[in-house]
């Protein structure tokens, strides 16, 4: 793919939305919908890793699963795209029960899942495994104002040509959980948006474009509103808007929804 | 993408392990098949399976802070801010960055985890205080440095260094930076974090004698050993380089990614897409495998890995796998998770700058399921012109990249 220098030395890029989906559960369903996830994967996962996956792995595994069934792309493989996703701080309420147990109980009670499950590549390489995606898998972000990096990650990724579509997640809690997740009965919702993007035209059609501008000339626009899981979930509805999401105006992204 | 290419120089290395803490001290200690893999003094271990690990008991200041406040650094910022400023001082990038556009690709683990661990031992309450999550290590330093430029932090495991430098020498083909710091710091050793690689049996066990631990390829291998320690390499292009007279310490010449898809931990023993993997990173350099002088490999020390590992050598390289030399420095550094092939890197450099190949340590017995062509225990001289490190993680992430002397 080339990307295409304008008139005043900067770059942008352009890419098709092919898929998205958003999806917002109760604290209180993430139990059913465990039992759920072979509803939605492809390639199946094996018992113990369905046991041990982090909320926001159940919630973004049937975003994606939403996503992929809504663009009409239930048949297509996946093998030569790639995967990024921004999981917002998993394993916070497992990481303190694994403290209080380890204080009391020793070493052998650890679970050997914290690592493999509540990283930042975590959710990456679940996606992977599950639609066959052998491009590469990464995490990006991972906190709250970071989720912009998801998007240099794909421009990046894109760029180099070494995939032929993306798988774009982000997670998180809303509002963010504590550590006492275990007995609070509130409001919390575990929430996940997916965008499926590439530069290939698309048998479903396009649902809408990206453009990505960089370069050390980009004009240092009013920031409408900054890049964050919220706007990118009601992104998912129906906004658009121009947004920097880079460093010292070197990078923004233009989103047009509906077209 | 032909539009933009030119030379990708690594012209500065900032580096700390239990190895050395600069580029000199870690390529001699490399070299000399030094290790500081050592029972573990920073907590109790005594019911842990594992009681050793490579750790660092300090780090050392860095000048660009003063000493009372690095010492009120946690050690994640106290690495990060050390191994940014001595990298970008090695690059000759010193005094007001602002005017620059440096950028920073920063490679992660379980660093959120581990903070929030070591911060609940010292008597914080990070992990309960919502909404106010401790920045990155890195921004931190990033912040203290003036280093301006866009920034990421990305994960793919333990190839997460590997991709850190991919991403840095595109960003420097697209025009998003003039300079790039990529790598990764790694604060692993912590009760948690030895305790849930122990449970996963990936460990070693070895608690009587730590020095053999790590024991790559060797057909006694039992698991990999807990390291850290953090390095960043500046990249630039030649051109810019050249300008500014910077010397290079390699050429970073490209690097290739796959995903097995197959299982969240244990890697595809079929590995066909390691292979791919190293296929990628040598086409993508423009490197025909007879040119690559030695393969620094990923090599943990796990049974199942390096038989993976020397299978996707083989399949690549065909019967020029039986004549490249291959390493694992891991048996030194032990395994410093997602800074694993940031550390590999440097040792890679170490290899093109010395012409000399670091060993691997206790490799007394090779694995007959790993026949390749072993630098066992004292390092090789040899003519080194191009080098191959491969790094392949947890959710099947396989990273691989080729650096060749300075053209």
């Amino acid at each position: 793919m080339e990307s295409l220098p304008t008139e005043n030395g900067n770059f942008s890029l352009s890419l098709n939305i092919v898929a998205m989906a958003r999806s917002s559960q109760p604290k209180s369903a993430l139990a059913g919908m465990r039992a759920r996830i072979p509803e939605w994967t492809p390639n199946p996962l094996g018992l113990t890793i369905t046991k041990h996956l982090d909320e926001q792995a159940i919630v973004i595994l049937e975003t994606l699963h939403l996503a992929v069934q809504k663009s009409g792309m239930l048949k297509k493989e996946f093998h030569n795209w790639g995967t990024v996703t921004s999981p917002r701080h998993p394993g916070r309420s497992r990481l303190i029960q694994t403290i209080n147990k380890f204080k009391t109980e020793g070493a052998w009670v650890v679970s050997p899942h914290i690592v493999p499950f509540d990283s930042l590549h975590s959710h990456a390489g679940l996606i992977s495994q599950v639609y066959g995606i052998h491009g590469p898998n990464l995490g990006a972000g991972g906190m709250a104002g970071l989720e912009g990096q998801v998007f240099m990650a794909a421009l990046t990724l894109l760029f180099s040509q070494e995939v032929t579509g993306l798988w774009l997640g982000w997670s998180c809690w809303n509002p963010e959980i504590g550590p006492n997740w275990a007995e609070v009965q509130g409001e919390e919702f575990c929430q996940g948006v997916i965008l499926g993007i590439t530069p290939e035209p698309c048998p479903a059609g396009r649902l809408g474009r990206i453009e990505f501008h960089w370069g050390q000339n980009i004009p240092q626009a009013p920031i409408p509103q900054d890049l964050d899981f919220p706007f990118l979930f009601h992104l998912a509805a129906e906004t658009k808007g121009h947004f920097r999401a880079g460093n010292r105006g070197v990078f923004q992204i233009e989103f047009s929804l509906g077209q | 993408m032909n539009r933009h290419e030119e030379p990708i120089w690594i012209t500065g290395v900032g580096v700390c392990t239990p190895l050395g803490e600069d580029f000199d001290s870690t390529a001699n200690a490399l070299l000399n098949g030094k290790s500081q893999v050592r029972d573990i003094n920073l907590f109790l271990t005594e019911n842990h399976s594992t009681k050793f690990a490579s750790f660092l008991t300090s780090i050392p200041n860095s000048a660009s802070i003063p000493p009372d406040r690095f010492a009120q650094c946690t050690k994640q910022e106290q690495l990060a801010l050390y191994c940014m400023d001595k990298a970008l001082e090695s690059a000759g990038l010193t005094g007001d960055l602002s005017k620059k556009t440096i950028g920073v690709a920063m490679g992660v683990g379980p660093d959120w985890l581990q903070a929030w661990e070591r911060d609940y031992y010292a008597g914080g309450q990070a992990i309960t205080q919502v909404g106010r999550e401790a920045r990155p290590g890195w921004d931190f330093a990033r912040e203290i440095l003036g280093v301006p430029g866009p920034c990421m932090q990305l994960s793919a495991a333990c190839a997460s260094g590997n991709q850190t430098l991919i991403f840095a020498s595109h960003w420097l083909k697209m025009g998003l930076v003039d300079y790039c710091l990529a790598g990764s710091c790694a604060i692993n050793v912590t009760p948690i974090t030895l305790a849930t690689f122990g449970n996963l049996r990936a460990l070693s066990r070895r608690n009587e004698t730590p020095k053999s631990a790590s024991r790559p390829f060797d057909l006694k291998r039992d698991g990999f050993v807990l390291g850290e320690g953090g390095a960043l390499l500046v990249l630039e292009k030649k051109t810019t380089a050249v300008r500014r007279g910077a010397k290079p310490f390699a050429e970073f010449l490209g690097g290739g990614n796959t995903s097995d898809a197959h299982h969240m931990v244990i890697p595809n023993p079929e590995a066909k897409f390691a292979e791919e993997a190293i296929r990628k990173s040598l086409s993508n350099s423009k490197v025909n495998p007879e040119e690559i002088d030695y393969i620094n490999a990923h090599g943990t020390s796990t049974p199942v890995g390096d038989i993976g590992e020397a299978k996707a050598i083989q399949n690549a390289f065909g019967e020029l796998a039986k004549t490249i030399p291959v390493s694992s420095t891991k048996s030194m550094t032990g395994h410093l998770l997602a800074a694993a092939s940031a550390i590999e890197a440097v040792a890679c450099l170490a290899a093109l700058n010395r012409q000399a190949i670091p060993p691997t340590l206790n490799l007394e017995e090779p694995d007959p399921q790993c026949r390749l062509f072993h630098v066992a225990n004292t390092a090789m001289e040899k003519k080194i012109d191009r080098v191959l490190s491969n790094s392949f993680g947890f959710g099947g992430s396989n990273s691989c990249v080729v650096f060749g002397k300075a053209r």
